[in-house]
């Protein structure tokens, strides 16, 4: 075993040496294409925008790189070739990652810009739907005017009519009021013609009418309690003379007349009431005589009743004694 | 020659004979990486450089296969790894130029956006 060693020492140290040799000139000789390789991949790890991008690639890279520094003879020209591509490879896959990232950033630029568009669109609906408001605020408001003006006119033409029909009733009210104004001066004039008859009348006998009072609606003649004899129904002639005059003026007339004839308290109640009686009777013969329509007379004896003046005087019983000629 | 020199020329030789035959398999493993990578490039629809170097990476793979028949199985071993890493490059390039697109697209529709906003608003 020694012999052989001994034989083959100076070879296998002569051999070792070549390859020192070769490995220490192969250590120190510069090398192009792994330098080209090397500055790229640095250029990619200092590029900021590149420097994380493509991890796997370009750690492949670099073991390709660490293959191709190891390789000797045939195989180092197969390492250099897929050292070039997988440099390549991991510049490429960089800078699509770094593409996707852009992609992605124009993405949520997108997102932001429909966002703003949707808040425009949000905005302008909001506007217009102020705009819708307010004009419908604007259309209801002329709406209100429009029904208000309507409401004026109608309320105007409802007015004119109740003027003119007020007018129209005022204009017949005034007629009747002038006709029976009309009336009243056609019979004072009546009434002054037969008052100026029977003052001629008086002038040429003395006697007069009866003195009236209104009473009511009625006009009442009171004939006095001396126009008749003391104790008797029988008329004075002058008192036949004054419901002559008085029958003249009531035959004009058409009303009913009632005769109420009454007396003092002297005497029992029974006789003053058959005197009172009789003494209206006896002024409506005279009536009668005078022209009037017996349908319209009606007698009536009141007796002591309703007395007109104190019956503790005489004068105040005479003036209790008396005949009342009312007339409706 | 000893019975310890005989011994060891004996593994010596066991050692070679087994490099040899470890050494002269079929590149089973390159040539299934090769194709692998080359159907992703595929599908990633390459165009123009990316295309160019689709087609290298199957020449590339088109020679391993030729190798591995003529039982060159080292030569075939290293095409198919270049055609490996030519597909993944492939691969990088159309990734990259779909990018490009997309990012093209996605940065003219937001100016288009824009615009619309712009002209909406001053409407």
């Amino acid at each position: 075993m020694k012999q052989t060693l001994a034989r083959f020492q100076w070879p296998l140290l002569a051999l070792l040496l070549c390859f020192s040799v070769a490995s220490l000139a192969a250590t120190g000789k510069p090398d192009p294409e792994l330098d080209r390789l090397n500055s790229t991949l640095s250029g990619l790890d200092n590029d900021p925008a590149l420097a994380n991008l493509g991890a796997v690639e370009r750690f492949k890279a670099r073991q390709a790189l660490t293959q191709f520094v190891s390789a000797r003879g045939k195989m180092r020209q197969q390492a250099l070739f897929v050292a070039d591509k997988r440099v390549e490879t991991a510049q490429a896959a960089a800078q699509a990652e770094l593409l996707a990232k852009q992609a992605e950033q124009l993405d949520r630029e997108r997102d932001q810009i429909m966002l703003q568009a949707s808040r425009r669109d949000a905005d302008m609906a909001r506007r217009e739907a102020e705009q819708l408001r307010l004009q419908n605020m604007a259309r209801q408001e002329e709406t209100e005017r429009l029904s208000q003006a309507v409401d004026d006119e109608r309320m105007a033409r409802e007015q004119s009519n109740a003027d003119a029909q007020l007018s129209s009733a005022q204009a017949v009210q005034a007629r009747k009021l002038a006709d029976a104004r009309a009336r009243e001066v056609d019979l004072a004039r009546k009434e002054a013609e037969l008052a100026s008859i029977l003052a001629s009348d008086n002038v040429s006998d003395g006697d007069a009418l009866p003195p009236m009072q209104r009473r009511g609606v009625n006009r009442v003649y009171t004939l006095a309690g001396n126009s008749f004899a003391t104790g008797s129904a029988t008329l004075t002639a002058s008192a036949v003379n004054s419901l002559n005059k008085l029958a003249a003026i009531l035959r004009s007339g058409q009303g009913n007349i009632r005769i109420d004839g009454f007396t003092d308290n002297k005497g029992t109640d029974a006789a003053n009431i058959a005197l009172s009686q009789r003494r209206a009777e006896a002024v409506i013969v005279a009536l009668r005589a005078g022209g009037l329509s017996a349908m319209r007379l009606r007698a009536s004896g009141k007796g002591k009743t309703q007395p007109v003046a104190d019956n503790g005087s005489e004068a105040g019983r005479a003036r209790n004694r008396r005949v009342e000629i009312i007339v409706n | 020659m000893t019975l310890s020199t005989l011994k060891i020329h004996l593994v010596l030789a066991f050692l070679l004979a087994s490099s040899t035959l470890w050494a002269a398999g079929p590149p089973v493993t390159e040539l299934s990486a090769a194709q692998m990578a080359i159907a992703q490039a595929e599908r990633t629809s390459p165009k123009g450089t990316a295309a160019q170097s689709l087609q290298a990476a199957k020449s590339a793979f088109a020679e391993a296969q030729a190798l591995n028949d003529k039982r060159k199985y080292k030569e075939a071993g290293s095409a198919a790894i270049r055609a490996q890493v030519i597909a993944e490059l492939a691969k990088a390039q159309a990734e990259l130029a779909n990018a490009r697109t997309v990012v093209d697209e996605k940065a003219a529709r937001n100016a288009d956006l824009r615009r619309q906003l712009l002209v909406n608003t001053e409407r």
